[in-house]
């Protein structure tokens, strides 16, 4: 076209011209560019147009032009086509060969492709598979907790720690099964949760079953260590106590490795002395109770675990529990892992559970219930293993580091609380357990059959009541509003109103002191004890007062048959001392001063047997027994010193006055024996005042201070004395019966033998002998008993001639009696017993002696004369006795005037005789008309004697 | 002619025990007049009696026994009753070599004090305690054959020959009595004061009475 406009340049000089040709160009122009569809509105621009030839033309020229561009450019491609062409088939060979290549590629590649398709396959399938445990994996996550608690819960249960298996429990039912719900197995737990925790109920249950009896078996071991904590605590402050520490070597042994252990420790604190442990330990056992435990778990692990190795077995447990805890809490241990082979050979896997799960839901509880983790295990009961081998623990313990719960478990009392709380079911549990508890109580209560047989039997029933009020205490501190103060305030009522209504009655049948001193210490004991741990005990001292009396009578029947045996036992021969040692054994058991014994040489001899110093010495032990009671029952030094002066009188009073009386009453007992006696007491007289002070040197009180009583022993020592000293003249009287048993006087002797009787002379040589013998009696005593001799002599001798059953007496025969008083009258003239009044032994036989002489003398002129004078010769004379005998002698006159004849001296005789008669019968009918005056009485005597 | 009231008595026979202290002089007697035992050693003071009465050939036999204090202090005072005595036991301990010794020396006492005619009699006592033996019953008859006197081992404790001892006694003094008596009729004692009167029913026991008066 560049080319057309450069044609038509040249044509500018006919406007008309160009003009046309411009047309023709722009025409042609559209003809090039545009579709040959659209040539029509050119051809219509061309037919409308003029110069149509010129067109033609000019279309002509174009074709030329258009036609010599291809000619020209045909020319310029050829040879480059040629090449091409020949290039072509070159390359069509190279192509070929490249066509047999690329198939030989393919073929092989296809080959190979085939595997890959497979692997790809398979990487699909792995892909698919992957997916699918990441997925399994996730739920796992979700379900693993739930069978991680489950587990944990059978654990739980498997070591008996029901309660925390009750949390666990609890826990998978709110927190962990809700967000797992859909499978089966959380179907099984969910079933399975109310039955557990029925079973845990029912367990613990049955644990606090084993409690309460293990409790039962065990409280007297509690009260026991309570006890003896008391008594201990007692004992430290009793200054006497060293001794019976000393006296148990073991003991003290023990002690000492103790505390040598605990000095080893770097840590340990600055040794306490035991008391104070075990009152800090009561202490705290009172005020803080809830601390105690703690407390005392301390001090078991800071103490050498080698000595004691279970020590408290409530602490053991929580010990021995974490370990197995730590063990068991690994979910993929061997044992507890679902996934472990070991638990799929078992059978326990959840997986195939399921699967076993098609058998019937009847036979799944039995059959499953071996190997399912799900299923509710039966618990099996190991009471054993709760029962704390006490025994053995006290064997190798002291007592006082020991508290209630280091000897029982009160572990299942806890758990059952808290068991009991957790299934809302708190108040069947109180009730059950108080109810429980109350029977236990009673039981408890029950007093032995046979108490009076030994302390034992007292020592348990008591151990038994403080052992069932201190697990009490315990509960009721440690387990928060289980019991009430006031139920077991009801409780220690009950307990104490029976205790003192046993013991009381129990009393009765006591007899033996040691037994009863021993029941009293066990009852301060138990009553302290009880004290400690908050118990009101004033109705038991109320009970121990009432208990002192009949102690003080026990008391008073055992020192009478100690007072018996001394009395048996002693020899009733006066002490000998042979060496200073032994006069300071015997002085110092018994004081007594005498400068005469100091100053005497060895062997020295003592005025008392050895009854007096062990009287002496019984007499202090009472005292001390009675004060004995006395101890810890908090009395005040007045009302000690009251009731020891009331017990040593009645000692004094009843037992040992009536003890000396039987003594001296003893039909057995010789003058010997009595005539001691009577030194004995002396001497025990003048010990009083030193009993008197022994008492103050006890109480401190001062006698005579406002309610002390004096002793009485003087008073008792002098009855006994005087008792003694009778039976000393009834004794020498019986033995001149004896002698006058064998006295045989031939009243119709004709001659008398011109000695005294063999019998009198025996006795009267018996009579002085022994008075020559005992010198140790007091003079007095010695002249009461010759006088008292002298007179039942006397007597004797005048019931002889006056015996009615002798109706007649020879002249002969009444010198012959004469004689024997004479004998006595020797006797009683040569003082037998020194300190007699002049002439006061003879008066004894005054009577016989006058009445002699009036008969031998026949004085009876001046013997009626005189009579009712005071200075008649015959003063003692009664009529009625003379009468009496001039009766005798009358008829043994008359008898004699038989055979001879009368002579007027013999006829005067006789009427003078009977004129006697007369009138002693005249003053015999006179004395027993008695009412007479006596003057008028004389005056009738004399107007007798006027008309002799 | 009736003596003094009821009579209880045929015969009275003084007897008497010596030997030396601790013997069991007085538990003899005590078991032999009470039939009791006292284990506790109570020494006799001076001088005592026991009276009892015993049947014998159906007479009644009253003993009169003294019992003299062993110890060396009394001997004057008990040396006094040897002459009244018509019976007398020598008693040893046969656990006590000394006592059994002395018995020659109390027999010598008897012949110094004693009437001649007295009966006597060795007791061995405390035969009961046989582990405590020191002097054998040979030992004590042998003693006795020498001095041709009777011998018996007793037990004060054990109750063993006590009373077969005092019968014995008893029995040998009133058979050497009746021998005397049934001598007497003939020629009257020449010391005796009081004559037997024919008549007296009670003769017998009046004589053997104040046989004792010797």
């Amino acid at each position: 076209m560049e080319y057309a406009d450069q044609e038509k340049s040249p044509e500018p000089v006919q406007e008309q011209e160009t003009k046309t040709d411009r047309e023709h160009e722009r025409i042609l122009n559209e003809i090039e560019t545009t579709d040959t569809a659209f040539i029509g509105a050119s051809l219509r621009a061309v037919y409308e147009g003029n110069d149509h030839r010129k067109f033609l033309e000019r279309l002509e020229n174009r074709i030329k032009q258009h036609d010599r561009d291809i000619e020209r450019m045909c020319n310029f491609h050829y040879q480059g086509f040629i090449e091409s062409i020949t290039e072509l088939i070159n390359v069509r060979t190279d192509a070929d060969k490249l066509k047999a290549q690329t198939l030989i590629i393919n073929k092989e590649l296809q080959e190979s492709g085939k595997e890959v398709a497979r692997k790809s396959e398979d990487l699909i399938q792995s892909r698919l598979q992957q997916c699918n445990v990441a997925s399994a994996i996730e739920k796992l996550t979700v379900c693993l907790p739930v069978l991680q608690m489950y587990a944990k819960m059978c654990e739980q249960m498997k070591a008996r720690r029901y309660y925390s298996a009750l949390k666990t429990l609890e826990q998978l039912e709110h927190t962990y099964l809700p967000r797992v719900y859909s499978y089966r197995f959380c179907d099984i737990m969910l079933t399975n949760i109310p039955k557990i925790r029925e079973q845990i109920k029912e367990v613990s249950m049955s644990e606090l079953k084993d409690f309460l009896e293990n409790v039962r078996k065990n409280s007297h071991k509690i009260g026991m260590v309570a006890m003896k904590q008391v008594e201990k605590e007692h004992n430290l402050e009793s200054p006497c106590s060293e001794s019976t520490k000393q006296a148990n070597p073991n003991q003290k042994q023990s002690t000492d490795d103790e505390s040598a252990v605990e000095a080893d420790r770097p840590t340990a604190r600055i040794k306490p002395t035991q008391s104070e442990t075990v009152k800090n330990h009561i202490n705290t056992k009172k005020s803080k109770p809830t601390k105690l435990k703690q407390e005392s778990k301390n001090t078991n692990q800071s103490a050498s675990p080698k000595h004691r190795p279970r020590i408290n077995p409530f602490d053991d447990l929580s010990d021995e529990e974490s370990p197995v805890v730590m063990d068991n809490r690994n979910p993929f241990d061997e044992d507890t892992n679902p996934f472990g082979s070991e638990t799929v050979e078992h059978n326990s896997n959840p997986f195939l559970d399921q699967e076993s799960s098609d058998i019937p839901e009847t036979d799944n509880s039995q059959q499953v219930n071996g190997y399912n983790p799900f299923a509710i295990e039966p618990l099996k009961q190991e009471p054993k293993s709760l029962l704390v081998d006490t025994t053995e623990l006290l064997k190798g313990l002291n007592y006082e580091d020991l508290s209630a719960s280091d000897l029982v478990d009160f572990s299942p009392v806890y758990k059952c609380l808290h068991i009991f709380g957790l299934v809302g079911s708190r108040a069947v549990f109180e009730s059950y357990y108080r109810t429980q508890r109350k029977n236990q109580a009673r039981l408890v209560l029950q007093p032995p059959a046979v108490m009076t047989d030994n302390t034992e039997t007292y020592a348990q029933y008591f151990y038994q009541i403080v052992g069932f009020f201190v697990v009490e205490d315990h509960v009721l501190h440690t387990a928060p509003n289980l019991i009430s103060r006031q139920f077991i305030d009801d409780l220690w009522d009950l307990a104490i109103s029976k205790l003192v209504a046993v013991l009381q009655a129990d009393s009765g049948y006591r007899s033996d002191a040691a037994l009863m001193m021993n029941v009293k210490n066990l009852i301060v004991i138990f009553a302290d004890t009880l004290k400690a741990y908050g118990f009101s005990v004033t109705r038991l001292f109320t009970l121990l007062m009432e208990l002192r009396d009949q102690y003080g009578e026990i008391l008073l029947k055992r020192w009478a048959q100690k007072f018996n045996d001394v009395f048996n036992e002693d020899n009733y021969t006066p002490m000998l001392v042979e060496s200073e040692s032994q006069e300071q054994m015997v002085l110092s058991s018994f004081p007594y001063e005498d400068p005469n014994f100091e100053n005497a040489i060895y062997p020295k001899k003592l005025p008392f047997s050895k009854f007096v110093p062990r009287i002496y010495n019984e007499i202090k032990q009472f005292i001390l027994a009675c004060l004995k009671y006395c101890e810890d029952l908090h009395l005040s030094s007045t009302e000690v010193d009251d009731m020891i002066r009331k017990s040593t009188n009645l000692l004094l009073t009843r037992t040992l006055a009536s003890g000396l009386q039987t003594l001296v009453q003893k039909p057995s007992l010789g003058l010997t024996e009595l005539v001691q006696i009577i030194v004995n007491t002396t001497h025990l007289e003048n010990s009083c005042r030193h009993v008197e002070e022994f008492v103050h040197s006890i109480t401190g009180v001062r006698v005579g201070s406002a309610h002390s009583a004096k002793l009485v022993g003087v008073s008792t020592f002098k009855d006994a004395r005087n008792g003694t000293e009778s039976q000393i003249y009834n004794k020498l009287n019986s033995k001149i019966d004896e002698f006058f048993e064998l006295a045989e006087y031939d009243w119709n002797m004709k001659e008398p033998r011109g000695r005294a009787s063999r019998y009198l002379l025996d006795l009267i040589a018996f009579l002085q002998h022994n008075f020559e013998v005992f010198t140790n009696l007091p003079s007095n005593v010695a002249q009461t008993a010759c006088m008292s001799a002298c007179r039942h002599i006397s007597t004797s001798l005048m019931e002889l001639i006056m015996d009615r059953d002798i109706k007649l007496i020879t002249m002969a025969a009444l010198q012959q009696f004469n004689l024997d008083v004479m004998q006595c009258e020797l006797f009683s003239n040569s003082e037998p017993v020194p300190g007699f009044q002049d002439g006061a032994l003879q008066m004894s036989f005054v009577e016989l002696r006058q009445l002699l002489d009036l008969f031998l003398s026949w004085d009876w002129s001046s013997y009626l004369a005189d009579y009712g004078s005071g200075n008649s010769k015959y003063l003692r004379v009664n009529p009625g006795t003379a009468l009496n005998l001039l009766e005798k002698i009358k008829e043994e006159r008359g008898h004699r005037n038989i055979f001879t004849s009368l002579s007027k001296q013999e006829r005067e005789k006789k009427k003078l005789l009977e004129t006697v008669v007369r009138q002693l019968r005249g003053i015999v009918n006179d004395w027993s008309l008695l009412c007479v005056p006596r003057r008028k009485l004389s005056q009738s005597k004399r107007g007798v004697a006027k008309r002799m | 002619m009736s003596s003094g009231g009821g009579k209880t008595y045929d015969y009275l026979f003084k007897l008497l025990l010596i030997g030396d202290s601790g013997v069991g002089k007085t538990c003899v007697l005590f078991r032999f007049s009470e039939d009791h035992f006292n284990s506790t050693f109570i020494s006799t003071i001076g001088i005592d009696f026991k009276i009892r009465t015993i049947d014998l050939d159906e007479k009644k036999v009253k003993l009169q026994i003294w019992d003299t204090a062993g110890q060396e202090r009394f001997r004057t005072i008990t040396t006094a009753y040897y002459r009244g005595a018509m019976g007398i036991m020598l008693v040893y301990d046969i656990t006590n070599e000394k006592s059994f010794d002395n018995i020659k020396n109390w027999i010598r006492n008897i012949e110094e004090h004693a009437s001649a005619d007295v009966e006597k009699m060795i007791l061995g006592n405390k035969c009961d305690m046989t582990e405590k033996r020191t002097v054998s019953k040979e030992r004590g008859e042998r003693l006795a054959i020498e001095y041709g006197i009777k011998f018996m081992e007793t037990s004060a404790k054990a109750s063993q020959n006590v009373d077969e001892a005092f019968f014995t006694m008893a029995r040998d003094i009133k058979s050497k009595m009746d021998q005397k008596l049934a001598n007497v009729p003939g020629n009257s004692a020449g010391n005796t004061t009081i004559t037997v009167k024919s008549g007296d029913k009670k003769s017998g026991n009046l004589f053997s009475r104040w046989c004792t008066l010797l």
